[in-house]
Order: C-alpha cells, then structure tokens, then sequence
C-alpha cells in the first residue's frame, strides 16, 4: 500500500480508519478509492491523475487530522466531493496545465490514428506472442478467452467462463483485466513504450467465489 | 452473437461516458455509480477495455470511431493500449473450447525432452513410440476418409453462398488495372482472393481504404483451392477504392504479408 505523496502518517492512519476498522479491509479500501480517483480524473481529462488523486486523499487526510469528521456512511461519496473540487480548482488556474479532453480538437492530437507501422506492428506483435507465452497456462488461456483475441465477432461465450471457472462475473472481469494490465506491461517494457501503468482495478472485493 | 454493425457504444450512458460523449448528468450519474458501488470500477474498466478493443479491430461505427480517437489517442498511454490491441487482435481464433496455446519454443522443447527419454529408456521407448505413431497415422487416415464422406453430402458451397468478387492477383491501381464490382448494400459480399503457392497455417485479410481507414478484418481464415474466399457485410463496402493486404501465419511465428489486391466497388 503506497502512502500518497505529502500525506503523513498521521493523517493516513486517520484514514484509515475511518475506511474500515481492520486495518487490512481498511487497506484495500483505500486501494480501492485511489483507483476510483484515478479514473475520475482520467475521464475528466486531467493530465496527471495521479497528482490530482493525492491531493484529494491529502485533503481528506488533512480535514481528518483537524477534527473534521466524515458524516456520511460511506465515505466515498465524501470523497467524490472533495475530487470535483480539487477539478475545479485545476481548471479555474490562469495557466492551465489540465485541458478537458472534450475541448480538444481531433486535429490538435500528438499522434495521428493510425500509430503502429508495419515494421513496428510486427515488433509488438513479436512482443505479445513472448510475453503471452510467459504467462502462466491457467492465466493465459483465461485471457485469451475472456477477450476473444483472435476473433472477429464477438460471440459472447462469458457466462460459460465463470460458470466452468465457479466466480462471479465481476470477480473473472478482475482476473482478466489484471491479467491483461500484466501482459500490456510486459509488451510495453518490450516494445520500449515506456513503463506506464495501465489502469487496473486492485481488488477483487469478497464474496466473489461461489458455493 | 454480436455483428460489426451493432457495436455501437454510443447507445448507452456508459459507452458514452467512455466516449467522452456523455452530458453532464449522464457524466455525473457515471462517477456518482463509481464511488457507491465498488463492483462498478471493474465493469467500467472491461467495458473500456472492450472499447479498445473493438477500435482495434475496425468494429467501431465511425462517429464513434472519432470520438475514440479524440479521447484515447491523445495520450501516449491510449496510443499504447491501442497497440497492445491491434497486436492481441492477430491471435489466430481457438481451434476448439479444450485447446491449449503453445509457445513457440514448445515444439522443439519437446523434441529434446522425446530424445533424452528415447535414450534412457532405450529400444523399448523408440518401439512404443512407432506404435504409436502407426496407430495416429491410421486415425488420420479414418478422420480423413470420414471427412471426404461428410464433404460428399454438404451441398455445394454455390447453391447457398452468394456468388464471389474475384480479386485479380497482384492487382495494381495504375492503368487501368483495378477490378470493378457492384455495390451491395445490404447481405454480404464474398471476396475470393488468390492464394500463392506457398501454403500458409491460417490467412489474415486487412481491407482498407487508399487513405489507411481500416474498413474490415478477418483473421485466422482456413486455405481453401484455389482462393481464400473472404464474406464481408455489404454495407462496409460503399463505393470507393480498396486495398484488400493477405497475409499468412504459420504455425509459431507472426504473420507475413503476401499480397496487395486494389478493387473498386461502384454504385
């Protein structure tokens, strides 16, 4: 569990503790917010969610360490309010280093539609096919099935999967993309596109195992 | 079973929110769901994932396509994903439910594992393996004849299918060389496209515009004598030029582009 930046201990156990009382439920709840966070910015177009989600955390951390208490049941919802205004404040700055994604213009993108020469298509490729073979067999083959790589058409054979895989559709989604996010790192490092983490979800909440 | 034409993300709330094209309530109703449901985040992020996918693949319809490309590929990590996506998209389909993906190294692996055993185990290992090897042979040659005899009783593949578009081989667009068909724009269109001479596992076939948009693509096709013969929905073939781009994949390795085929579909 990483401590957001400029959160100090204090306040990260206030936290906490006011997610859940054990601290390793608390834990992943708080894992859980952060990945919130980081897609609600996302989708409101912020160059750096992960700056603008610590400073939300910061905030609530801050308030906790005044005194301030956190009525609401689910604190959450708590949370997504602080988030709006930490947006807003980020967009009402003169120099404006986040720009909403939908006041962009298709023309002003960096890259154009079509990234990947051929040349480099068959370097990813290459790529894929290694680090799909570095998988473990049960990961693999969930992976593949999960998404239908190598299909044209969708046949929508899911139901299927977590009934032979005795889960929860919500919990084989958690599998799948995880897996996923490991094998887009592995072609990432191996194609040199940089170490970006790709948005994954963190954990797969109880409850999920049937019978 | 889904079709090309009914992706369409844009149809729900959150496809649109994905796409960037959900109104402020729709948007806040989305982020509001994301923080009360913690089963929400994972649906959100398959559906994305779907999203990536589906654009990968040339099955986005084209206002959606551009709202994509507005949202995703302004970021290098979007351009990333999408490439993760177009590489993952050239698996060959699954042969069968029960199949279980090789590595490339596997073959071999196992043709160094086979001899040390056959030198441990001595002639005994070797008799058994032609044993074996006889009784594949007889089955392949059952399974064989069996499939000659079902061939037999399935009708022609004319009586049902309609009639296909040859492509010429090595068609250029110079000189007046291109092949002209008829517009259809409803039922399906097969392509027949010529194969070379050497034989591949499975072919891959990218059709495109003269400008690069991707209109159709279909991997993991089987070799049939003497074209591969390609269905297309009608409707994803207006009038205009094409570049049909054939590519072959053996069994391990990536696929190796063949051939070039330019036709012209006219109204």
């Amino acid at each position: 569990m990483a401590l957001s930046a400029g959160l100090t201990q204090a306040g990260f156990e206030l936290l906490l503790a006011r997610l859940h009382p054990e601290r390793d439920q608390a834990g992943q709840k708080y894992e859980l917010l952060r990945a919130k966070l980081l897609k609600f910015f996302a989708y409101r177009g912020c160059a750096s969610p992960e700056q603008a989600a610590d400073e939300t955390v910061n905030r609530v951390a801050r308030r906790l360490e005044e005194g301030e208490a956190i009525r609401a049941e689910d604190a959450s919802a708590y949370f997504l309010g602080v988030a709006r205004n930490v947006l807003r404040e980020y967009w009402a700055r003169p120099e404006g280093s986040w720009r909403p994604l939908d006041d962009i213009a298709p023309g002003d993108l960096a890259a154009p539609a079509e990234p990947a020469d051929d040349e480099e298509g068959e370097r990813l490729w290459a790529c894929f096919d290694r680090c799909l073979g570095a998988l473990d067999p049960r990961q693999r083959e969930l992976v593949v099935e999960y998404y239908e790589w190598g299909r044209r058409q969708r046949i929508g054979s899911r139901k299927d999967l977590c009934r032979r895989l005795g889960l929860t559709l919500n919990a084989v989604r958690i599998r799948a993309h995880r897996v996923r996010a490991s094998l887009e790192r592995c072609v990432r490092r191996c194609g040199g596109m940089g170490e970006m983490e790709p948005a994954s979800v963190p954990h797969e909440g109880e409850g999920d195992h049937r019978g | 079973m889904i079709t090309v034409d009914e992706r369409d993300p844009a149809r729900d709330p959150i496809g649109r929110f994905l796409l960037g094209a959900a109104s402020e309530e729709e948007r806040q109703q989305v982020e509001a769901r994301l923080f009360a449901d913690d089963e929400f985040l994972a649906e959100l992020q398959d559906r994305e994932d779907a999203l990536v996918d589906d654009y990968a693949q040339g099955r986005l319809a084209e206002g959606d396509r551009a709202a994509f490309e507005r949202r995703f590929l302004a970021s290098p990590q979007g351009r990333a994903r999408v490439a993760f996506a177009r590489a993952a998209a050239r698996l060959a389909p699954p042969a069968a439910p029960a199949r279980t993906w090789a590595p490339a190294w596997l073959p071999a692996a196992a043709a160094v594992v086979f001899a040390i055993a056959a030198g441990v185990l001595g002639l005994r290992a070797v008799r058994l393996g032609d044993e074996l090897a006889d009784e594949r042979s007889r089955a392949s040659a059952r399974e064989q004849d069996l499939t000659r005899r079902l061939d037999a009783l399935k009708p022609t593949p004319q009586a049902s299918s309609p009639p296909a578009f040859v492509l010429q081989a090595q068609g250029t667009r110079s000189a007046g060389e291109i092949r002209e068909m008829k517009a259809r724009g409803s039922g399906t269109v097969v392509l027949a496209v010529p194969l070379p001479a050497a034989r591949y596992t499975s072919y891959q076939v990218v059709l495109r515009t003269p400008e690069g948009a991707l209109v159709w693509e279909d991997a993991g096709l089987q070799p049939e004598d003497p074209n591969l013969r390609v269905t297309v929905p009608g409707t994803a073939l207006p009038p205009g030029d094409y570049i049909l781009t054939l590519s072959g994949r053996r069994r391990t390795g990536p696929a190796v582009e063949l051939a070039d085929h330019y036709f012209r579909v006219v109204g």
